[in-house]
């Protein structure tokens, strides 16, 4: 089943012919075996499946943190898989945003400080990346909390802050990888209805490997990953 | 048992799973012991070659007469007459240089090991041959004794020096001794059972010939004795039938004041080592540590399925133990590689300071090993109690917290400022200790040490929040982070940051002191190195008390036309107290040499007319180590008995730790006799080139003298190599321990990066460079060796204020001015930021090839 939308403009992101394999034979694991997949601008995509079906893989090729071992991968116009290092970084901190599963903020730094990571890295003053912030911060609802450390928020709290740093340098793409696997149900609601608010209101397109049959809900298009492959690919109504 | 069997299973099973905390453990052990044993054993051997070498030739003796300056060789039969003589036999001995073994007229060998020559007298040695309990071998044939007798050259080899040099009966040896050009012709080779494995390099020679070849005519320098009766009674009355300046003794104490100074030289080095262990203790409480903190959650697993208190201290205390097991063998190996090369250097040292020795290092005995790795043990025990105590406090419970895990350290933070403050107070007990021993500065040393490698994780807690502020504020990205990723760790990087501290402190303290004591020597050498020409024999480190300037060569330089005056000294080693002094003869005989003592105390001009016309004056070692000063009495043993000096003036000296006393040649001459001109200044005439001079009297005397002649300056440069060289050995086991600290940092930096493995993929995947990976890595590092250089420079002035004013007066007795040496202090610390950089090329490298995305699957 092919999901390429084959008579559009490119779409934001573009995958054909996408295999990726681990390790070595006969011990080599396949988590991706020929994936092709359009995502049109502005689209929130739910990606299901089982554990180790390539969910997360698909995330991390089209965030160019990983390279296929065939097949080409493109975003906004560019082939990811060709990108040098240096060049990869650069397209993570300027088109892509990261949602975690176990939100990764960097512990020693402030709630502030972790959202406004990305924009120092990008190049912004100090004040002007803290004030950006700031105002995200206030966007989750957490801008009280601005000065406090992770590891005195909640599991919800730090998914919020999470989201908002992958919303700072105001990228085209969110990714998020089971974003609310590591939360309860009620903080994992509000987290994942708080998440699909703000990447519609500034139009992001969003890409959530999930589990959750919520998320599911709240998406778009939902495709179904199942050994490696696309085995299904459905679209409702926002 | 099982439980404790089931228990340690798993925490092997965790060892194996993250080798790097084990390892790091293992090096530090490893490195600290290697250095500890390499400075046993090669001081060991010093020792034991020393020892063995002034005992050789006792043989059956029960004991021996001798006098300063040797004995009168005139009093011999008298001494037979004594009562209790069963035996006696008159000794000669002195080492000599061998220039060549020449076959046929053609050289075999050169140079060839040197040799030490025994002139004994063949009727009489009969009773003294063989050793106690062994057959008696003969050591001259009786086909070969008429040759022996009436040859001045013959001489009878050890068959173990043969075989080293390749000579053999008929071969003819080209020497060096007493300052000039000897041959000696190898009469026969004997076997060491003749005289006993300690004259593996004695070579017999007729007594009257070795009188001559050492410039010892009318000389002994001992008369063996054997007694009829070995007890005290028959002991007693023999030393009470002794004129005055004649000494009974058992052989076996020959050299014991010589062997204590080598034995309080060791023991500064051992100190050193002791310091290196310090280090390896505080690597291995660092690593002690983490492992407890990385294994919390573990820990507490543990706790949770049953195990008590008790049983995970014993648990983790007893891999620890068996880390400190493991490591010491390991050091012990490394060790004794490691003492191989530091035993030449070892022997140079001693051989420039005391005594000519030379070392093979024997491998360690199997009890003194086992007490290493049993010591080791107990070390790392010590290092790893606190860790397991906080191990056995983990509550129960199925998922660790960081947080938690951290905090058990930050809550040793009051326990640590508390032992940082009763070591202070050690060492500032230990200063205030009434004692002139110089032991108390060195327990003061390694308690302030104790304080800097407690007080540094502290510091670093109290400082770190606040200069992560500053780095916020100055809108700087990567010092935040590295501070926090340091902060966070504290466990880790405390332990590891002191370590690097207390080394980099040593090596300050050991720099300033030795930096203080070259300005002063320098200074002392514009003063006291006067004479345009010195010239002494070339052996003079082999040859000792034997080494002379011959009476013919004197005769010769007083004739050249450039010279004006010849400024000569004797000097002989003394017995004095417990140890050994030297008494220097002198004639001073233009006003320049009578500048160059610089007086400490007394005054100068009247002391030196004192000094000139027979009473005495003191280098100030001398002074410092027996307390003596002006107007003092100085009594010493001369060959017929005591004789004493008024001390007319203590003057600065570095030539000789343990220090001299000067009087003027007559009476020199009068109490021990002609001893023989060990060295001469030369004064030229006005207008006369010095390097020109020097090289007239070298052609002059080329092929007849084996003698030295260097210019004033030659001689000053001398002088500075010989201090390079006898500080050579310090720096370089500095040297090493700062080393194994950077190691420790390099391995704390890298361990690091492996346990925030996720969080660099964190920030790649939020678009850090690589590049800005690496910049955050330099950031770390360069605070994890900015911290260690704010412990160092404190406490390195601290130890360079111990050993200058402590250690070096009171074991030494030289006075030194302190001098901080801003230049190579600062090199110091440059050179550990530049080491400590370079070690994070490893993590970046590994950071380069990082997979993002497998590090952020990975939990």
């Amino acid at each position: 089943m092919s999901n390429a939308s084959p008579d559009a403009a490119e779409p934001l992101i573009r995958c054909r012919g996408v295999k990726r394999g681990y390790g070595t034979a006969p011990a080599r694991t396949v988590a991706l075996a020929g994936v092709d997949l359009d995502v049109p601008a502005g689209q929130t995509l739910a990606i299901v499946g089982p554990s180790g079906s390539g969910k997360s893989t698909l995330l991390h090729l089209i965030g160019a943190m990983e390279i296929p071992d065939e097949g080409e991968v493109r975003v906004a116009g560019r082939d990811v898989t060709k990108l040098a290092d240096d060049e990869a970084a650069r397209f993570r901190r300027e088109k892509i945003g990261f949602v975690f599963q176990f939100f990764n903020l960097i512990p020693t730094l402030s709630s502030l400080d972790n959202v406004a990571l990305p924009a120092r890295m990008a190049g912004r003053g100090a004040a002007e990346a803290r004030a950006k912030a700031r105002t995200l911060l206030e966007r989750v609802s957490l801008g009280e909390r601005a000065e406090s450390r992770p590891d005195a928020l909640s599991g919800g709290q730090q998914q919020r802050v999470a989201i908002a740093r992958a919303l700072v340098n105001d990228p085209r793409i969110v990714l998020a990888d089971e974003p609310t696997g590591a939360l309860d149900t009620a903080s994992g609601e509000a987290v994942l209805k708080l998440l699909l608010e703000i990447v519609r209101e500034r139009g992001t397109t969003l890409l959530m490997a999930t589990h959750s049959e919520q998320a599911v809900a709240h998406a778009e298009r939902r495709i179904r990953v199942e050994d490696g492959r696309i085995v299904a690919d459905e679209r409702r109504a926002p | 048992m099982n439980a404790a069997a089931a228990v340690l299973g798993v925490l092997w099973s965790d060892l194996r799973r993250r080798p790097g905390t084990a390892l790091a453990s293992l090096s530090a052990v490893a490195s600290g012991v290697a250095v500890f044993v390499a400075i046993l054993l090669a001081g060991s051997a010093a020792r034991s070659s020393f020892v063995s070498a002034v005992q050789a030739v006792a043989g059956r003796a029960t004991h021996e007469v001798t006098a300063e300056g040797g004995l009168d060789e005139t009093r011999f039969p008298a001494l037979l007459e004594l009562p209790h003589v069963a035996a006696a036999q008159p000794v000669v001995e002195g080492r000599i240089a061998v220039e060549a073994v020449l076959r046929g007229g053609t050289s075999v060998r050169s140079p060839a090991p040197p040799l030490r020559i025994l002139g004994v007298d063949p009727f009489r040695v009969g009773p003294f041959l063989g050793e106690p309990g062994k057959g008696t071998a003969p050591v001259v044939r009786d086909e070969d004794l008429t040759e022996f007798l009436t040859d001045p050259h013959a001489v009878v080899l050890p068959r173990r020096w043969a075989d080293e040099a390749g000579a053999q009966a008929g071969d003819t040896l080209r020497v060096a001794a007493a300052g000039q050009i000897a041959t000696l012709r190898v009469l026969a080779v004997y076997e060491l059972d003749a005289l006993g494995e300690a004259a593996r390099d004695s070579a017999v020679i007729d007594i009257a010939a070795a009188q001559e070849l050492l410039d010892k005519c009318g000389r002994l320098d001992r008369v063996d004795i054997a007694l009829d009766e070995d007890d005290p009674a028959c002991e007693a009355e023999l030393s009470a039938a002794l004129p005055p300046g004649e000494r009974l003794q058992r052989p076996e104490r020959r050299g014991e004041r010589v062997a204590r100074m080598i034995d309080a030289f060791r023991l500064n080095l051992l100190a050193l080592g002791g310091l290196a262990l310090v280090v390896g203790a505080l690597l291995v409480f660092n690593a002690a540590q983490f492992s407890v903190v990385r294994r919390n959650a573990l820990l507490g697993q543990l706790r949770a399925l049953g195990v008590t208190r008790p049983l995970l201290m014993g648990a983790v205390l007893a891999e620890v133990v068996a880390l400190g097991f493991v490591g010491g063998a390991l050091g012990l190996a490394l060790g004794s590689l490691l003492a191989n090369r530091l035993a030449g250097r070892l022997a140079e040292t001693i051989t420039d300071l005391y005594a000519f020795v030379q070392v093979d290092v024997a491998p360690m005995t199997w009890p003194a090993a086992m007490l290493v790795l049993l010591g080791t043990a107990g070390v790392a025990a010590a290092a790893g109690f606190f860790p397991a105590l906080d191990a056995a406090r983990t509550p129960p419970r199925m998922v660790g917290l960081r947080s938690r895990e951290e905090g058990l350290f930050r809550a040793q933070l009051p326990r640590l400022a508390f032992f940082a403050l009763a070591f202070c107070a050690a060492g500032v007990g230990a200063m205030n200790f009434p004692t002139r021993a110089w032991w108390p500065g060195l327990i003061a040393a390694f308690a302030f040490v104790g304080t800097g490698a407690c007080l540094l994780p502290a510091a670093m807690a109290l400082l770190l929040p606040p200069l992560r502020k500053l780095g916020e504020r100055m809108g700087l990205l990567a010092l935040p982070l590295a501070v926090g990723a340091l902060s966070r760790s504290l466990s880790r990087t405390g332990g590891a940051a002191s370590a690097l501290g207390v080394a980099l402190a040593m090596t300050i303290g050991v720099i300033t002191m030795v930096k203080s004591f070259e300005s002063e020597v320098r200074r002392w050498i514009d003063g006291a190195i006067r004479a345009d020409l010195f010239i002494s024999d070339v052996n003079e480190h082999l040859a000792r008390e034997d080494a002379r300037v011959p009476n013919a060569a004197l005769r010769e330089l007083a004739a050249m036309p450039e010279v004006e005056a010849l400024d000569t000294l004797r000097k002989i080693d003394l017995a004095y107290a417990d140890r050994t002094m030297l008494f220097f003869g002198v004639n001073l005989p233009t006003p320049d040499s009578r500048e160059r003592f610089e007086f400490l105390s007394g005054d100068g001009p009247s002391a030196i007319e004192g000094m000139l016309g027979g009473e005495a004056i003191v280098s100030e070692p001398l002074a410092n180590r027996y307390n003596l000063g002006v107007g003092d009495t100085l009594a010493v043993n001369g060959r017929r008995g005591e004789v004493t000096f008024k001390i007319l003036g203590v003057f600065r000296d570095f030539s000789y730790d343990r220090g001299y006393a000067v009087t003027g040649e007559k009476r020199y001459l009068e109490i021990f006799g002609e001893t023989g001109v060990r060295n001469v200044a030369v004064y030229l005439k006005p207008g006369v080139e010095r390097e020109a001079a020097a090289r007239s009297v070298r052609e002059r005397f080329a092929g007849r003298y084996v003698l030295n002649v260097r210019s004033n300056a030659e001689l000053r440069g001398h002088i500075l190599d010989v201090f390079n060289h006898t500080f050579a050995l310090t720096y370089l086991l500095q040297t090493i321990a700062t080393a194994f600290a950077l190691g420790g940092i390099t391995v704390t930096l890298f361990g690091l990066f492996l346990e925030r493995a996720r969080e660099i993929a964190t920030l790649r995947a939020l678009g850090s460079a690589v590049s800005h990976v690496g910049r955050l890595f330099a950031m770390e590092s360069l605070l994890m060796a900015l911290f260690p250089v704010l412990l160092a420079l404190p406490l390195g002035a601290v130890l360079a204020w111990i050993l200058v004013h402590v250690i070096n007066l009171r074991s030494y007795g030289w006075s030194i001015a302190y001098a901080w040496p801003w230049s190579p202090v600062l090199g110091t610390c440059a050179l550990a930021v530049a080491a400590g950089l370079c070690a994070t090329l490893v993590p970046w490298a590994l950071a380069r090839r990082q997979s993002i995305a497998g590090a952020l699957r990975e939990e």
